[in-house]
């Protein structure tokens, strides 16, 4: 079972090779910074006083306008340098590596060991070379250094073992105090400690993992974190292109936190992979034969009481930036290798920072070369940065809370690890991640509403937590082999999870985070534009209003069904293994170490019997309170009711709810139960509760029109499974999700009373003690039911990935489509009321002049002279069978511009916009009546086309007028601000 | 100024010099050692003790400790030599004279390596005893430490005209610096 060496370095190339693309990409932001500026100034943004929220609202709002605005006149470095960046640095850490090797055994540094004046120190080392196989491989050498140490470098395939020159001069010292210290090593056997140990560092594969990262290391200093260091303070310290806004001073200081953070957490994690290794070789060294004394006298902490709390949290944090262990952790670790189960916090928490940095930075280029509708602007690109940041955590986190727990339930199966602390250290990274790439702000150094980042924690605990229930069911029941087809279906569990996760949290949660709130009236005013039809439940739809902005963003993520379906059926399968009476666990010899103690006699998995009953009272409950629905809804029922309307949203709405109480009903009851693994209990009732709700509701819908006290969409019998999709993803994915959330919840706040205890232990002091006779007393031993035979399984799986397919293919035009902006702005703008920041004149002035210059006047312009050219058309030719030929490609250029302009800034006056949108509307109304009365004229009917080319014309004069009074009324503005 | 520094280290001329000791009690007592001990012969005092004393820097994948080996050479070396400054014509010479190496070195020019003065039995005898006490808190045995001791003792006593004394420091010094113009 992997130690998790290789995912660390993993993690540390991924969070080098993001990172450095970021800067990259930031280098090239001076040059275009001014540009950028003036898209926000002509978005009405107020630059000197900047709210991220009100920034939040002008750019959704102009989404469209804006986006052409920046890749207009402020577009990215190409892409190639981006990604050529981090290639480049791959490339020097390739040449590093080499030259590393190269270096260190030079000649004058080092000395073949063969040519040392005590041969028998040669004789020693080389038999102990062919005792592990390694004769030949190895180049022996020795320098000049006095420390009783040795060192390996070069690569694993191609070691270099350099001596000390001490640890050569120890071994010939002989060994006359031996008799007066008993503890004290001979030089003999410290020369064969220590090589032992080096040899174990060459077996195990440590020497290219370790000079790897010291090679991604030193080329990620120099190429990106050094120069964008340097960089940074220029900024901050001679302002840059766009300081004449204040908005540019906090992303200047921001920048240079953010990268001093990234300094020593990259170091952090650098010195975390060097020092992972170490126990490992001390442990063979030992086992192939090292006395254990060479450690001894080196254990500084000789105080055997517990040392202070603050001295102790000084040594650990001391500790984290060494690249060795402490001592006297090295010296436990040879009588007792528990430690190498834990899950270590390092780790952990960098991984947190990690995924946070990946994804925020992923969806950084996404957004940066996203362009209308290309294939980075569709759900899945997103959802992929999502789940290459949850693989990352998964590999780290999941994989050692899964040794952490296969190795408790061999030797201490009583206390088996809950995961929270794991989970907390994993939140903490996400925050801070979250923190140092800027997520939830956009032109503030915080986050307006830091608090809203605490939902990451929520997360963390919840994976960790999950990821180490379903560790603990499978290793109960597990007697394979080997453990990875066991943790097969937790991994994939744990990585679906936090991949939805990632994906609503960075493209919706943290907006919460950055003052982004739901606004039921505005949500009401985008449904009614969207859907038609009379209100008839009024109090329905302001439900509706709530229920929308919440639930859409939580099943957008396509993998949001898989998620759910992952993380109930991972635990299912595992109570649907057979039970083995055996005690011996084959698996155990998987666990490197650990085989050699083991006193397990595990209890077997809780029935699930009762969860179940429940679950099936939920899903008879939720048929019977979507008839309950049906019946309500019919006795309002229009005489034709009109499908995709209000009317059936509101419908859909009442049916979510019909379904959604139910199961939180199943989840807090069964949570209540209790007993261990009550998670895993609870998602398995709350999730079959839900998909068997749903197939009763997915039967009541089709055959709508059928029992007449039931009539809500039809009026005739009629079996019509097409009326489901419409809303599928709120009534499937929907309560899906949100059973699963409401059973995190209920879980979490059940197990708390329980759980509390623990962790207020592990706070104060360490003292263990047997916490889980209760919870085993409690559980409840009811007789093993039929209910959870293998065939429940099946139906579950068959069931929920067969809900899962269903979903994917409804969803798949959208998710694969590139998102429609311009939809997206006219939606917003229809909606959101946007208010006019109360900015200075001089600021004013310049909202207007850039809102003219990069692209409003253009516009006015581009009018008048179509209409000219118009004229001077007409008048070559005044007859009416000639007007199509001259005049048809004049009112299609003026169409286009018309939709153009619509889709431009508003602005960022209110009397000029008043202005402007009489000046948008009447050119595309002008447009389109010329386009029919031309189309009337192709046709002769000349008696229609005459009124109708009449009002086209009447429109455009109309036009003519609305934008002079744009242009004055922006010459006054401009005039009101002063020379700027 | 030339003369100035030649004369002030013509001041440190009499006696043994302490590499002298160090060298004769490591071929009696610390055979291991000469080797290294040998290789300092082209250094002056101060590279020749930094040698002596040389810990690693890198410490991946290493064992992780950064502990020197106590050496006899150097234990005896720092002892011999600071008495040597105590007792001898090096007295009072603090950071004028970290000065005047850091000049020498800047003149490329080797310092002369630094000499006991002859000493009375009282002080032989207090050379011995910090000789030992440096050899116990170094962690040898105390077998060593007393032979060690001894030894420094023995050459410490023997006169310096005595014929089998071994001559030629290695270093030119003399020669060298009054070849200069």
């Amino acid at each position: 079972m992997p130690a998790g060496t290789n995912a660390r370095f993993a993690l540390l190339l991924v969070l080098v090779l993001v990172s450095s693309a970021r800067m990259c990409l930031d280098f090239s932001f001076p040059k275009t910074a001014s540009r950028i500026t003036e898209c926000m100034l002509a978005a009405g943004a107020d630059l000197t006083h900047p709210v991220d929220s009100a920034t939040l609202i002008a750019r959704t709002t102009q989404w469209y306008a804006y986006t052409a605005c920046e890749n207009r006149y402020a577009p990215p470095p190409p892409w190639w340098l981006t990604l050529g960046w981090p290639l480049l640095i791959l490339l020097v850490a390739v040449l590093l590596f080499h030259a590393d090797r190269r270096w260190k055994s030079r000649e004058g540094r080092v000395t073949p060991l063969e040519r040392y004046a005590d041969g028998s120190a040669d004789r020693v080392v080389k038999s102990l070379l062919r005792d592990a196989g390694l004769e030949g491989k190895a180049k022996l050498v020795y320098d000049a250094s006095l420390s009783k140490s040795a060192m390996v470098f070069g690569s694993t395939r191609n070691p270099v073992l350099c001596l000390n020159r001490g640890l050569l001069v120890a071994f010939s010292q002989n060994t006359d105090r031996r008799a007066e210290d008993a503890d004290r090593p001979t030089g003999e056997e410290l020369l064969k400690g220590v090589v032992l140990h080096e040899l174990a560092h060459i077996r195990y594969g440590d020497v290219t993992a370790a000079r790897a990262t010291i090679a991604v290391w030193r080329a990620f200093l120099l190429l990106a974190l050094i120069p964008y260091l340097i960089w940074c303070v220029l900024l901050v310290l001679h302002g840059s292109a766009w300081t004449i806004w204040s908005t540019a001073g906090p992303i200047d200081n921001r920048a240079l936190i953010a990268t001093l953070a990234l300094l020593a957490l990259g170091y952090l994690a650098r010195c975390d992979i060097l020092r992972s290794r170490e126990i490992y070789a001390d442990l063979d060294a030992v086992r192939r034969g090292a006395s254990t004394t060479i450690w001894k006298p080196l254990q500084r902490d000789t105080n055997p009481g517990p040392p202070a709390p603050g001295r102790r949290l000084a040594t650990s944090f001391v500790q984290l930036w060494s690249t060795h262990p402490r001592w006297n952790l090295r010296n436990e670790a040879l009588d007792d290798n528990r430690q190498l189960f834990l899950v270590q916090a390092v780790p952990v928490f960098l991984s947190g920072v990690a995924a946070a940095l990946v994804y925020t930075n992923i969806e950084y280029f996404i957004e940066a070369y996203g362009q209308d509708g290309n294939w980075l602007t569709s759900a899945w690109a997103v959802q992929g940065a999502s789940a290459f940041a949850a693989a990352l955590v998964t590999v780290v986190v999941a994989v050692a809370l899964w040794r952490a727990a296969a190795h408790r339930a061999l030797t201490d199966p009583d206390r088996m690890p809950t995961g929270v602390r794991t989970g907390l250290w994993l939140g903490a990274g996400l925050v801070i991640g979250d923190l140092d790439s800027g997520q939830g702000t956009i032109d503030q150094l915080w986050p307006t509403r830091p608090e809203f980042l605490l939902a990451a924690v929520f997360a963390a605990v919840g994976f960790a937590w999950w990821t180490t229930q379903c560790a603990r069911l499978w290793l109960a029941r597990w007697r394979g082999r080997r453990l990875w087809p066991a943790m097969l279906p937790c991994l994939a569990g744990g990585l679906l999870l936090l991949s939805w996760w990632f994906f609503w949290w960075s493209e919706d949660g943290e907006a919460y985070a950055a003052g982004w709130y739901i606004s039921p009236g505005e949500s009401r005013a985008i449904l009614l534009y969207t859907y038609a039809g009379p209100v008839v439940h009024s109090t329905v739809l302001t439900v509706t209003t709530w229920i929308q902005p919440t639930l859409s963003p939580l099943v957008l993520p396509a993998v949001d069904l898989l998620a759910v379906a992952g993380v109930w059926l991972a635990p299912l399968l595992a109570w649907m293994l057979r039970r083995s009476h055996e005690q011996a666990r084959p698996w155990a010899y998987a666990l490197d170490g650990a085989q050699d103690a083991w006193q397990t006699e595990g209890t077997d998995l809780p029935s699930l019997r009762t969860p179940m009953i429940i679950a099936a009272g939920g899903a008879v409950s939720s048929w019977a309170a979507v008839v309950g629905v049906q019946v309500f809804m019919h006795s309002s029922q229009p005489a034709t009711p009109r499908l995709y309307g209000i009317y059936e949203l509101t419908y859909w709405t009442l049916l979510f709810l019909a379904q959604l109480l139910p199961v939180v009903v199943v989840a807090l009851l069964v949570s209540l139960q209790p007993g261990p693994y009550r998670l895993a209990r609870t998602l398995i009732a709350a999730e079959a509760a839900a998909l068997a709700g749903f197939a009763g509701l997915a039967a009541l819908v089709s055959a709508d029109g059928c029992i007449s006290p039931l009539n809500t969409l039809e009026t005739t019998c009629a079996w019509r499974p097409s009326l489901i999709p419409w809303g599928l993803h709120m009534q499937l994915d929907g309560v899906l999700v949100v059973g699963a959330v409401v059973s995190f919840l209920a879980a979490g706040l059940a197990a708390t009373p329980a759980a509390t205890p623990g962790l207020l232990r592990r706070v104060r002091g360490r003292t263990p003690r047997h916490i889980s006779q209760q919870a085993a007393i409690a559980s409840p031993r009811l007789p093993a039911a039929r209910l959870t035979g293998p065939g429940l399984a099946v139906l579950a799986l068959l069931a929920s990935l067969g809900a899962a397919a269903a979903g994917i293919v409804e969803q798949w035009p959208r998710q694969i489509s590139g998102q429609n902006i311009a939809a997206v702005q006219s939606d917003y703008r229809t909606a959101v009321t946007t208010t006019t920041q109360q900015a200075p004149p001089w600021e004013k002035a310049e909202q207007v002049r850039y809102w003219s210059e990069l692209g409003g006047s253009a516009y006015i312009t581009r009018f008048t002279a179509d209409l000219q050219e118009m004229e001077r058309r007409i008048s070559a030719d005044p007859t009416y069978p000639a007007l199509p030929a001259e005049i048809t490609s004049v009112c299609e250029d003026l169409r286009t511009m018309g939709g153009q302009a619509a889709a431009y800034f508003t602005v960022p006056d209110l009397q000029a916009q008043a202005s402007w949108a009489a000046f948008v509307g009447e050119t595309r109304a002008g447009a389109a009546t010329c386009m029919s009365g031309l189309a009337e004229i192709r046709a002769k009917q000349y008696t229609e086309a005459l009124p109708t080319m009449d009002s086209s014309f009447q429109s455009f004069s109309g036009a003519t007028e609305s934008g002079r009074a744009v242009t004055a009324r922006i010459n006054a503005v401009e005039a009101a601000g002063g020379d700027y | 100024m030339f003369g100035f520094w030649e004369w002030s280290m013509g001041v440190a001329g009499g006696g043994i010099a302490v590499r002298d000791v160090v060298r004769a009690v490591v071929e009696t007592e610390a055979p291991e050692e000469r080797a290294i001990v040998g290789e300092t012969s082209g250094l002056e005092d101060g590279a020749a003790m930094r040698r002596l004393t040389k810990r690693s820097r890198g410490r991946t994948l290493g064992f992780g400790t950064a502990e020197a080996v106590a050496l006899v050479a150097s234990v005896v070396w720092m002892t011999v030599g600071q008495a040597a400054r105590e007792l001898g014509a090096g007295a009072g010479r603090g950071a004028d004279s970290r000065l005047r190496a850091l000049i020498r070195r800047l003149r490329r020019r080797q310092a002369e390596p630094v000499r006991i003065p002859p000493l009375s039995p009282a002080q032989v005898e207090m050379v011995r005893n910090r000789v030992y006490e440096a050899m116990k808190a170094a962690k040898f045995g105390e077998r060593r430490a007393v032979a060690v001791a001894d030894r420094v003792f023995r050459e410490l006593s023997i006169p310096p005209s005595a014929p089998h004394r071994p001559t030629g420091t290695a270093v030119a010094p003399q020669a060298g610096s009054r070849d200069e113009p």
